[in-house]
């Protein structure tokens, strides 16, 4: 009876959780941990400045269609709540350009206008990329296929004024996964 | 005991083969040019058995794109391109009632081409939405089934063309010379050169899609006393036509890569020939097995037993039929600035592309089916 019954249960979602070889979002956390924690520490940065970042989305190379966009969000966050950077929003670019446009049409209080031209200028660049490889047992006799994937996050700041790469680091996972050729 | 089994064989011939009216009514209709009804027919794949849902997902996804819903057709082929994934299991009660019935009751799995063809059409729905990071990923799920099945499927160059471009598209003009050797090793030549866009110029991508894929059909062989085997075969088509394009009154000569989708798949058939025929031949025994067993009792029994068995055995013919039968690419090299293109095949059929835009140093995708 009880066995027939639809369920649901809360998950932690930084307890690892997979059902196969593939990324998933407990992977997600624990990469952005690996590659945040040693960039709040790095020496690159003088303390006393807090350097304004402009973070383009991390790129997936990998053979899965995975929201990089949730990795690209998690790193900017916790540098923010860092507090050791500045980050202009480049994804609020069009919406801030149209709200100061109205702003400037006449419709808007003169003193409580936005003045244009007054925004922050980058002075680094935060990109990363996502790749992956995958490796599927040789077929022979067997009972289980086992696959084995590994990924890596590669993260890199560049100098807006000079081009030069000022920090480079990497978040790896490698996992593997075995199913039943024969199932029911 | 032996009516119990006759009506039980009876009901199994009367249950197998007729579960997919629906997607004969949507090929139909498609065919017919009514895109609109094939789109409703198929809608939520309501009334398609499970064995038949990798049908229904690849027909819908076509269906979806040659209506120009890109975005649509590509949710459902990504839906195809999963069940493809779970199905990557060899099922105990499936094998079973295969060897007593038919390959019919087995759920679809897709030919290996089909499999890879998921794929290509995923990446040209990506290009066309000019989601350059999916279509690559989808470049490397394709190369994935290369690999799974390389000789079945080296004949088909438009799909490892277009890999190379969704390389190309990501900056990645490493992994991109690598499939054009490949692709150069494949279509017997010495070198395959894709050149960058020169300044001042753009790009126009065409995938030109001709005839309809052939269908599969069923060889019988029938065995004294009453063994039958039915062989599923992909009829003759004709490959695809030469294209000529001309813009702005001139004739053009870009580069074009053919695959004939007829001949790939029938190659993928040939190559899983062993796997079928191995269950025919067991099935053929389990069911002299039992017309004899019956016979032991009840000759009228037999007989009756045999009939049955003999019309059970039916060829599984399922494909993915609203496939064209050939699929070109062409990249043609423009002026940036506004073009007006005619493309013809050689059974003069021809159709304007007005107006194409073409931007400096970019790609513009176009889509078209004769």
């Amino acid at each position: 009876m009880t066995g027939c019954m639809a369920s649901t249960k809360n998950l932690n979602p930084k307890a690892d959780l997979h059902y196969d070889a593939s990324y998933d979002f407990s992977d997600k956390t624990k990469i952005v941990d690996r590659l945040v924690t040693p960039l709040l520490k790095a020496p690159v940065f003088p303390v006393q400045e807090k350097p304004i970042l402009i973070v383009y989305p991390v790129v997936n190379e990998t053979s899965e269609h995975i929201s990089t966009g949730g990795i690209t969000d998690e790193i900017r966050m916790k540098l923010v709540q860092s507090g050791r950077f500045r980050f202009i929003n480049e994804s609020q670019r069009e919406n801030i350009q149209k709200e100061t446009d109205y702003q400037s049409q006449g419709y808007v209080d003169p003193a409580m206008q936005v003045e244009q031209g007054r925004q922050l200028g980058a002075n680094y660049i935060l990109s990363g990329t996502l790749r992956s490889i995958k490796k599927e047992q040789p077929e022979q006799m067997r009972l289980f296929k086992k696959e084995r994937i590994y990924y890596s996050l590669d993260l890199s700041i560049t100098d807006l004024k000079t081009g030069e790469i000022v920090y480079a680091d990497q978040a790896e996972l490698a996992r593997e996964a075995s199913k039943p050729i024969i199932g029911w | 005991m032996v009516k119990l089994r006759v009506i039980l064989l009876v009901s199994i011939l009367l249950s197998t083969g007729c579960s997919s009216l629906p997607l004969q009514k949507a090929r139909n209709e498609f065919y017919s040019g009514d895109l609109a009804k094939a789109d409703h027919i198929l809608e939520g794949c309501k009334g398609i058995s499970e064995k038949d849902l990798l049908l229904c997902y690849m027909e819908k996804g076509l269906i979806l794109y040659y209506q120009g819903a890109y975005e649509e057709s590509t949710a459902v082929l990504l839906k195809a391109s999963q069940f493809i994934k779970s199905q990557d299991q060899i099922s105990v009660t499936e094998q079973s009632s295969a060897v007593l019935v038919n390959d019919n009751v087995n759920t679809y799995k897709g030919e290996y081409s089909e499999r890879l063809w998921v794929h290509t059409f995923l990446m040209m729905n990506f290009l066309l939405q000019y989601k350059y990071e999916d279509a690559l990923v989808e470049a490397k799920q394709a190369l994935e089934v290369y690999d799974e099945y390389p000789g079945s499927l080296a004949d088909d160059h438009f799909t490892r063309a277009l890999i190379a471009l969704c390389f190309e598209n990501m900056n990645l003009p490493d992994d991109a010379r690598i499939e054009y050797e490949k692709l150069a090793g494949e279509m017997g030549i010495e070198k395959f050169i894709a050149e960058p866009i020169a300044p001042g110029k753009g790009e126009l991508v065409l995938f030109i899609a001709q005839g309809r894929v052939p269908t599969k059909v069923a060889t019988e062989i029938v065995l004294p006393p009453s063994t039958r085997l039915s062989i599923p075969r992909y009829t003759d088509a004709s490959p695809p036509l030469p294209v000529a394009i001309r813009s702005d009154g001139m004739t053009l000569d870009p580069q074009k890569i053919s695959t004939d989708l007829g001949q790939t798949a029938r190659k993928s058939l040939n190559d899983r020939s062993a796997e079928y025929l191995a269950r025919q031949a067991l099935r053929a025994g389990a069911k002299e097995a039992i017309a004899q067993k019956v016979g032991e009792n009840n000759e009228v029994g037999e007989v009756l037993t045999r009939a049955i068995l003999f019309l059970l055995e039916e060829a599984d013919t399922r494909s993915w039929e609203t496939l064209p039968g050939g699929l070109t690419l062409v990249r043609v090299t423009l002026d940036s600035g506004v073009h007006d293109l005619e493309i013809s095949s050689e059974d003069s059929k021809t159709t304007q592309l007005n107006g194409i835009d073409i931007p400096e140093g970019k790609r513009v995708y176009r889509s078209l089916r004769f």
